[in-house]
């Protein structure tokens, strides 16, 4: 894992040096942006994400805010900065990028039907994702480009499990106050490592 | 090209290594390890011992002078309030296994697990257990969940000790997202406590709207969860188990007036007469929504608070007020909002409802077709509220207050009885 973290902050960090002996050009930053949809790999399940990032560029480098969807296992809201790099000056390149930021949980609880959920119920924390990877970008046309990458994504959710006394099983339906001293909380940190495959434009 | 693939495929080979989920669980619990007594050692241990500070109290029943509040599942501290400004805990009578109570003349009657056991108090600090009538209360068997008595021997306390672990798993569980998450299953640790109150007046002294026991015409009623039980208090120091009415499961409280038993469930109010005091007629039934009902009553009307949550089902928390005219046909005149109402009683025309967090709220019910709130006394969790000599008595999570209503404008606190640290 670090090891692989470590991978592409060198190909970042190297990139960089390469574009400062690359020859001076004065540019200037301007707007882009890009959306991508994505499928996820993981060992729980196939899944899939998508994004919106809004940022600018300068030369080979981008730099954005994202927001997006993250449906693997726990879907969530990530809200990432990004980093991109774009190798080479054809229209056609390959690029590195990485992001990383808070996981905003898609619901605060999810209190499950206690008959066929069993008594076990969550509330829900700001988690956290961090990703890297590498892709290539093909030109469409004037002002856009298709981008396609391969990364690597960890994501972290964490939640409270919560468990209820068998007078709650037995009775109330309805969801319990928080803090009900009767019910066992369960501190859960969920990791999940996962491959992810996208596919987007950037304009 | 070629290497570039190659370099690319043994990077993903590696990576796909990396692909596992893991769960990191960590849990502060409190390991309880239950002490054992014989049946016959616990009663034997009822008895008094010096008074102690209130800890856990429940229910309450003003007998005379005195105040006989409930510890829950310990006991019941006999208080001296000769003085409501300056009550006195005098003594503290150890009862394992106690919800509730109620008083007779110079004798307590108290739930002990199953049993019922019939106490001496002619003297306070000096009790005597004078009888017991086994397994009158079979829903006592579970204490904190377990089943708290085998063959012989009965929990009577527990050990605890608090603990943190940390655990990390390879997780493979399914998804969440309208499904649910069900990758881990544990031993369930519950607890349960019982409220506590009582009610009945004159000789027998009154207790609160939570009560499970009753006194009336020579009797003690009691409700299960799913039974009314009547006692001959013929001979008071040996009560005598004379019928059973079974009732609709989910019963929660009873309150006595004149010849009639007004019983709180969770799916109504029933009203019983006690014309043969052995074997109480159920006349009639006030349905409502599925949720937990203290009741009290008058000559005219039932006020039923409504509450859910918890041990609840619903979601309505309000008052309800009941014409009781026709006793076999009971009418609801009007229902009021609430935040979430435990115990109550009535002063007058003015109604005291424990009602969650804001408190007690005083309720102008002069007019009963417009029931107001007259003003809020700020109380963290009242429980129940006992009315009584122009003094409302509240046993709530931070002890015992005791307040001067006898101006309604101007209610002030009079005493106040503090939890142990």
């Amino acid at each position: 894992m670090k090891a692989i973290l470590l991978s592409i902050c060198t190909l970042l960090a190297v990139c960089g040096l390469a574009q400062q002996n690359e020859a001076k050009q004065k540019v200037k930053w301007s707007y882009t942006g890009m959306v991508q949809g994505s499928l996820i790999v993981g060992s729980s399940e196939l899944n899939y994400s998508a994004q919106t990032i809004q940022g600018v560029k300068k030369g080979p480098w981008m730099l954005g805010l994202g927001v997006g969807i993250d449906n693997y296992v726990v879907p969530g809201f990530p809200v990432v900065a990004h980093g991109q790099f774009n190798y080479g000056k054809k229209r056609s390149k390959p690029f590195v990028y990485a992001q990383g930021g808070p996981q905003i949980p898609w619901a605060k609880n999810q209190w499950d039907d206690k008959i066929w959920g069993g008594v076990d119920q969550y509330e829900m924390k700001t988690g956290w994702l961090a990703e890297g990877g590498i892709g290539y970008s093909f030109p469409m046309g004037k002002h856009f480009k298709l981008l396609s990458s391969l990364g690597y994504s960890i994501k972290q959710a964490k939640y409270d499990e919560v468990q209820m006394p068998w007078s709650w099983l037995i009775s109330s339906r309805w969801p319990p106050q928080a803090g009900t001293p009767d019910f066992n909380y369960y501190h859960q940190k969920l990791t999940m490592n996962r491959l992810v495959l996208k596919v987007g434009i950037q304009f | 090209m070629k290497r570039t693939l190659l370099a690319l495929s043994c990077l993903m080979l590696i990576i796909s290594g990396c692909l596992k989920d893991t769960l990191e669980t960590t849990y502060t619990y409190t390991l309880a390890r239950p002490v054992y007594s014989t049946a016959a050692e616990v009663r034997n241990s009822i008895k008094n011992l010096a008074a102690e500070p209130v800890s856990a109290p429940g229910k309450m029943y003003l007998f005379g002078s005195y105040i006989f509040l409930n510890e829950i599942n310990k006991g019941i501290h006999i208080i001296n309030n000769t003085n409501p400004a300056a009550p006195v805990n005098e003594a503290f009578v150890a009862i394992p296994g106690c919800g509730d109570m109620a008083v007779s003349g110079n004798m307590l009657y108290a739930d002990c697990y199953t049993d019922l056991m019939a106490i001496d108090i002619s003297n306070p600090k000096a009790v005597v257990l004078k009888h017991f009538v086994p397994g009158l209360f079979p829903d006592r068997k579970y204490i904190l969940g377990y089943n708290a008595i085998d063959s012989n021997k009965i929990i009577t306390d527990w050990v605890v000790k608090d603990t943190t672990i940390t655990s990390k798993i390879d997780f493979s569980g399914t998804r969440w997202f309208g499904g649910g998450i069900m990758f881990d299953s544990r031993a369930q640790f519950t607890a349960f406590s019982n409220s506590a109150g009582k009610s009945t007046e004159g000789a027998t002294g009154k207790g609160g709207s939570m009560a499970r026991f009753a006194i009336s015409h020579a009797y003690l009623y009691a409700v299960t969860s799913s039974d009314l039980l009547a006692l001959d208090l013929a001979r008071p120091e040996q009560p005598v188990w004379k019928s059973s009415t079974t009732l609709p499961w989910g019963v929660e409280t009873i309150y006595p007036f004149k010849d009639k038993l007004f019983i709180g469930a969770n799916s109504g109010m029933h009203i019983f007469t006690v014309d043969d005091p052995a074997a109480p007629k159920k006349a009639g039934t006030f349905q409502h929504a599925r949720v937990c009902d203290p009741v009290i009553a008058d000559d005219e009307y039932a006020y039923v608070t409504l509450r859910s949550g918890s041990l609840c089902e619903g979601f309505i928390n309000q008052l309800d007020v009941v014409n009781i005219e026709n006793i076999f046909s009971p009418a609801l005149v009007r229902s009021y909002p609430l935040t979430n109402p435990k115990g109550l009683d009535k002063d007058g025309n003015y109604l005291y409802v424990c009602d969650g967090t804001d408190g007690v709220k005083v309720l102008d019910a002069t007019n009963i077709n417009n029931v107001t709130i007259k003003r809020n006394i700020s109380l963290k969790d009242a429980f129940d509220v006992i009315c009584w000599n122009k003094v409302a008595i509240v046993s709530a999570a931070g002890g015992l207050y005791q307040y001067d209503i006898r101006d309604v404008n101007n209610i002030r606190q009079l005493s106040f009885i503090g939890l142990k640290n």
